[in-house]
């Protein structure tokens, strides 16, 4: 039977968050729910299953078969359907299971009545999701995250429910285990022909593993269709956009053709069309009246009021050729067996690790969590001691000129109680450089002046990280290491910090750390890279060779992995 | 790990813990023992009290508690009697301390653990109705009362209630412990009710806090929308609160000991407490040795007891033990 | 749309009337230690007295209000120097570790073996200090707490990346310290503070209600509820009155301190 959302709005203390949003799901399909943070596609997912936050309410009506739910009702209009034919699947299995519950108890306590007791049925519910039987008498701290979403997983079937809803269930995950708990529900899906519903900001999961795709922009519905009408050939500037702005795994471009400004929330969007601020095709018509979504011939609709056709689809960025700056110059910093061990208990963090940077170079560090690569930066850095090995600098520099860090979370990144110009000023004179740079500083990272007088809170999360980027440039430091500096943003945003590094590249004199566990953001900036896994260095060698024929076997399955890839070669194996 | 180590080291983390407890007391008496001599004056004049001294009688009490030994020799021999129960004789009355103490010690420990049965019946409960209502009136009402009620001082209210249920209603006695049993129990509720005010007030911001935390956890969420019935995801909330709730209810434990010196007074029960508010002011240096020794033993041995709880209550915890 | 609250405002009425007897009780009540001995108690309504006299004839309305400033400047002083003593010590042992930090907190663990009542009850009253020896013994017993607290505050900063940026930039700690991390404890440290001037101000009174602190016929609302806690047949109000007063003192600051707290965390978490 087939889920219908029907006229959905959803309001919250500020206003509207989300605005007339309609979808529908059908036994068996796979429908992917897109959007940047503040589109309102987790509050679509909340509203459908009666989890909205206080103050926060919902109108529409949501049917299932013959079922129709008021949704103005609350959580308790939903009670035939949430649960027993609807159940959703968190983003975070760390949280999503109660910690002092044994996993057997969490899976059992949503199965049918008559199976609660049973053992046998428990344990035919880990088989489902390829987990051993002991798991039901372990505790969710036992387990690791992969682990713990495939019982998450039991437990959100065990009530055979005919739709699932997915809030970003891999997103947690690294891209190998990813891969696993999507293929896991791909197959679980099929046997059961239930309906999916995948709420993602990941463009290559949703074009990799939806049938229909919803793109979302500031509560509104912007544009559905196949992931080939949506990202082959959109006809909303801002999914054609959003397409751009994702850097793509199979070659470099000089520049991501970026999408300006960033994301607004959905109660201050002005009248008209909600992304006509951005739009370079916005006129007035799009700022005074709001577009409806429109039906195309092929079946895809958007909400535009100048749709591309076929002759406005841009043509991919064409793959740029690749300068290995710095490739015959001296080394900068030469890491000799670097070895770091936090406990006795704990596996080494860094296994006799060496890399070699050359001066000028822009060198990325590609790994999963737990591969190392951010301890290697910090002790390169100087933010942790190394058990043992060397880490040898060409220059005697104070250590604050060698090397500076931009880290991942912009949030925290700035001193709150600090006002921008206060913060750029203390980092210039920690360089021995006059506080009148300022002006030049905010520029370089693409600033205006007036910025220098806010505090971090009034600014947005890509702004913040300029802010940090300029911090760690104001010393001018030889080596500028980027520890996942994109990974907190949106994909629009991303894209534009991005530029903003190849750009300072061309710009500047420096050298460049670049630490990423996405392969098409590395192959954007790093001319040469090191992949690690479990503490040690698995292959290196120039990004271009890496990724076009990777050699070592954890490097082809990483490269398998990436959502959007299908590939023939290393394949996903459940453990 | 087998099963059998685990329990090893279970038993290995009771004993550390211990350790870590006579550690603790060790110290503690090592002060009390010391406030002999940080008290103003000559210990023998002290020791003697008001009583007319002569230099032999000083004497003689120099001989009998051996001050002019080493500081270390003397907190040896006294440590070695109150591992023995004999804390020396009272100043004031001339009886041995631990026979003065032992018709009082009944007293407060019936009106710290009525206070304290009243503390988890009442404010408990409370505590989790207001996170569930988080917000609501009711809620309100009752977390402002409890600010008030944590800071309000247990001699004021215990005054007032005096006044109205005592004087004014003459519902409750007003004086004095009663003669034991039934009568005990009447003259005690007044006291207890005091007693549990405050700290009571404390117990159910504390208990508010970790339930309602547990109520804004992901795995609520997922549970309610995976249609499992409100009592099974309460259940599964209250389970996961135990944990900061029990610490609470530790903590309170001590603070309610403090109270006590204040309801006795205020009431006029013949308890530790007020035994201890009338000989410091005596400067009746063994009886107050005792009673804080007596009470730190209490407080280290709830404190213990907490930690044993929380290792059987919290997986995470006792793996962390187990390893 | 904001939601003006109502709490600061309906605190800050006691409060206010508070500061303005503990400013000018002696142009306000200059009579209030007379004794009228022949007079002795009266109850409430008395014409001259509206609350009434105590045992040595003493107007119980101009008591409370003299009674006003032991009650209050001690708790502040108290607040004040434990939280000066939480501020420095606890951002030396968050900052720095190690055996600083090994040190304060075995500290703090002894003084919080025991409630606190009864340490300064045995400790003031076996040196018999009077009024400022009590304050300079509170300081000490609340200190731990504040150590703790500001501790806690420090160590979840430094682990921030702010924090490192700033190591990685080369600063010097105390600039660390000072310019960077204090900046961002200030806050939940004078929240903090309030609260502790309301249980300073109760445990002020509750040692001088066990006639300790202030000397015998002071003013002063502890010392005043001992006296009264004999009259409550005849003059209720020597009971009632000081003792709404410090409740309502203690509850007005709680609630603010409440407030300030909240107001900080949310700031906090919206960050």
């Amino acid at each position: 039977m087939s889920l219908q959302l029907r006229d959905l709005v959803v309001t919250g203390p500020s206003g509207p968050i989300v605005t007339r949003m309609d979808l529908s799901v059908q036994p068996g399909q796979t429908v992917a729910l897109v959007g940047e943070s503040g589109s309102g596609k987790s509050m679509t997912a909340k509203a459908m299953t009666g989890l909205l936050p206080r103050g926060v309410t919902a109108a529409g009506t949501l049917a299932l078969g013959d079922t129709m739910v008021d949704l103005a009702g609350g959580p308790s209009a939903l009670a035939g359907l949430r649960g027993q034919r609807i159940s959703l699947l968190l983003q975070n299995p760390f949280t999503s299971l109660s910690p002092v519950h044994r996993c057997g108890v969490q899976i059992a306590a949503a199965l049918p009545a008559h199976l609660r007791k049973s053992a046998e049925e428990v344990e035919r519910r880990l088989r489902e999701v390829d987990l051993p039987q002991r798991v039901a008498e372990q505790y969710p701290f036992e387990l690791s995250g992969g682990m713990r979403q495939r019982v998450a997983l039991a437990a959100a079937l065990a009530s055979d429910p005919e739709v699932l809803i997915g809030d970003e269930p891999t997103t947690a995950l690294d891209v190998t285990t990813q891969r696993e708990v999507l293929d896991l529900l791909e197959r679980i899906q099929a046997e059961r022909s239930m309906a999916l519903l995948l709420i993602t900001h990941d463009l290559g999961v949703a074009r990799e593993r939806a049938d229909r795709i919803l793109v979302m922009y500031a509560g509104r519905l912007m544009e559905t269709g196949s992931g080939d009408e949506v990202f082959v050939r959109p006809r909303h500037p801002y999914a054609a956009g959003l397409r751009d702005s994702d850097p793509p795994l199979d070659r470099r471009v000089a520049q991501l053709p970026a999408l300006q400004g960033s994301v607004p929330r959905p109660w201050d969007v002005p009248n008209g069309c909600a992304f006509a601020p951005r739009c370079s095709r916005a006129d007035d018509r799009c700022r005074t009246d709001e577009p409806p979504l429109e039906t195309f011939a092929d079946g895809a609709q958007a909400a535009c009021w100048h749709p591309l056709g076929a002759d406005d689809q841009r043509p991919p960025a064409p793959a740029a050729e690749v300068v290995a700056a710095g490739a015959a110059s001296d080394a900068l910093v030469t890491i000799t067996g670097l070895t770091k061990r936090f406990s006795d208990s704990a596996p080494l963090a860094l296994d006799d690790v060496s890399v070699m940077i050359r001066a000028g170079e822009a060198v990325g560090i590609v790994g999963e969590s737990g591969s190392g690569k951010t301890t290697l930066a910090r002790c390169l850095i100087g933010l942790e001691t190394a058990t043992s090995g060397i880490i040898e600098w060409a220059s005697d520099l104070p250590p604050a000129r060698r090397a500076q860090i931009v880290f991942q979370d912009p949030t925290s990144a700035l001193n709150p109680a600090m006002s921008v110009g206060a913060a750029l000023e203390e980092a210039l004179r920690a360089g021995g450089r006059s506080r009148s740079e300022l002006g030049s500083l905010l520029e370089l990272v693409g600033l205006p002046q007036e910025y220098a007088r806010r505090r971090p809170r009034a600014l947005s999360g890509g702004e913040q990280q300029r802010v940090a980027i300029a911090r760690a440039l104001a010393p001018q430091p030889q080596l500028l290491v980027c520890d996942e500096p994109v990974s907190s943003l949106d994909v629009s945003v991303q894209a534009q910090i991005l530029n903003l590094l190849k750009d300072l590249l061309d710009r500047l004199d420096f050298t460049l750390l670049f630490i990423t566990h996405d392969l098409a953001v590395v192959r954007q900036v790093a001319t040469r890279v090191y992949v690690m896994s479990q503490g040690k260095v698995v292959e290196e060698g120039a990004t271009e060779a890496i990724l076009t024929n990777p050699q070592h076997a954890y490097t082809r399955q990483l490269f398998a992995s990436v959502p959007g890839v299908r590939a023939s070669q290393g394949g996903s194996s459940d453990d | 790990m087998s099963s059998a180590s685990a329990r090893g080291s279970v038993v290995r983390f009771v004993l550390v813990r211990l350790a870590a407890t006579v550690v603790l007391l060790l110290a503690v008496s090592f002060v009390v023992f010391s406030l002999l001599h940080l008290t103003p004056g000559d210990p023998a004049r002290n020791l003697l009290g008001p009583k007319p001294s002569s230099p032999e009688i000083l004497a003689s009490i120099r001989a009998q508690y051996h001050l002019d030994d080493p500081f270390f020799s003397q907190y040896f021999r006294w440590l070695g009697g109150v591992l023995h129960g004999d804390f020396g004789r009272s100043i004031r009355s001339d009886t041995p301390v631990t026979e003065l103490l032992a018709d009082r010690v009944v007293v407060t420990a019936q009106l710290a653990f009525l206070a304290f049965a009243m503390t988890v019946l009442v404010a408990v409960p409370l505590g989790i109705v207001a996170a569930v209502r988080a917000g609501s009136t009711i809620d309100r009402t009752m977390s402002v009362g409890a600010i008030i009620g944590v800071g309000a001082p247990t001699y004021a209210v215990g005054l007032i209630l005096l006044y109205v249920f005592g004087v004014s209603l003459d519902l409750f006695p007003v004086y004095g412990s009663g003669d034991g049993g039934l009568d005990r129990l009447w003259h005690l509720v007044l006291p207890a009710v005091t007693l549990a005010f405050g700290v009571g007030a404390l117990v159910f911001k504390l208990t508010r806090t970790a339930v309602l935390g547990e109520l804004d956890q992901d795995y609520v969420a997922f549970a309610v929308s995976r249609g499992l019935e409100p009592r099974r995801v309460r259940t599964m909330v209250l389970r996961n609160a135990f944990i900061p709730v029990i610490t609470s209810l530790g903590l309170v434990f001590g603070f309610l000991f403090g109270g006590t010196i204040l309801v006795e007074v205020t009431f006029a029960l013949q308890g530790i407490g007020s035994l201890l508010a009338s000989s410091v002011t005596f400067k009746d240096i063994p009886v107050v040795q005792a009673i804080t020794l007596l009470t730190a033993a209490v407080i280290a041995l709830t404190a213990l007891a907490v930690d044993l709880i929380y290792v059987g209550a919290d997986p995470r915890v006792r793996a962390r033990v187990a390893r | 749309m904001k939601r003006v609250s109502l709490t600061p405002i309906l605190c800050a009425i006691p409060l206010g009337a508070v500061a303005v007897c503990v400013v000018g009780s002696q142009w306000l009540v200059p009579d209030a230690k007379q004794q009228d001995i022949l007079l002795g108690v009266t109850p409430a309504g008395t014409a001259g007295h509206p609350f009434g006299t105590d045992q040595l004839g003493r107007d119980i309305l101009q008591l409370a209000i003299a009674g006003a400033r032991s009650a209050v400047v001690g708790p502040i002083a108290i607040a004040l120097g434990s939280m000066l003593i939480g501020l420095l010590l606890g951002t030396f042992a968050g900052y720095f570790g190690g055996w600083v930090d090994l040190t304060l907190s075995k500290y703090a663990d002894l003084l919080l073996a025991l409630p606190t009542t009864l340490i300064a009850l045995v400790v003031a009253g076996l040196v018999d200090g009077g009024y400022w020896v009590t304050v300079l013994v509170l300081v000490v017993l609340f200190s731990p707490t504040d150590i703790r607290m500001v501790r806690g505050s420090v160590l979840a900063q430094t682990t921030r990346p702010y924090i490192e940026s700033a190591r990685v930039l080369g600063l010097g700690r105390f600039r660390i310290m000072f310019r960077h991390i204090l900046p961002n404890v200030l806050p939940v440290a004078l929240a903090t503070m309030l609260l502790n001037v309301a249980f300073a101000l109760v445990a002020m009174s509750a040692l001088s209600f066990l006639g300790l602190g202030v000397g015998p016929g002071e003013a002063d609302w502890g010392r005043q509820l001992a006296d009264g806690r004999d009259l409550l047949g005849r003059n209720s109000a020597a009971v009632i009155l000081p003792g709404m007063l410090i409740i309502v003192t203690a509850a007005a600051i709680n609630l603010l301190g409440d407030w300030l707290q909240e107001r900080f965390e949310r700031r906090a978490a919206q960050r």
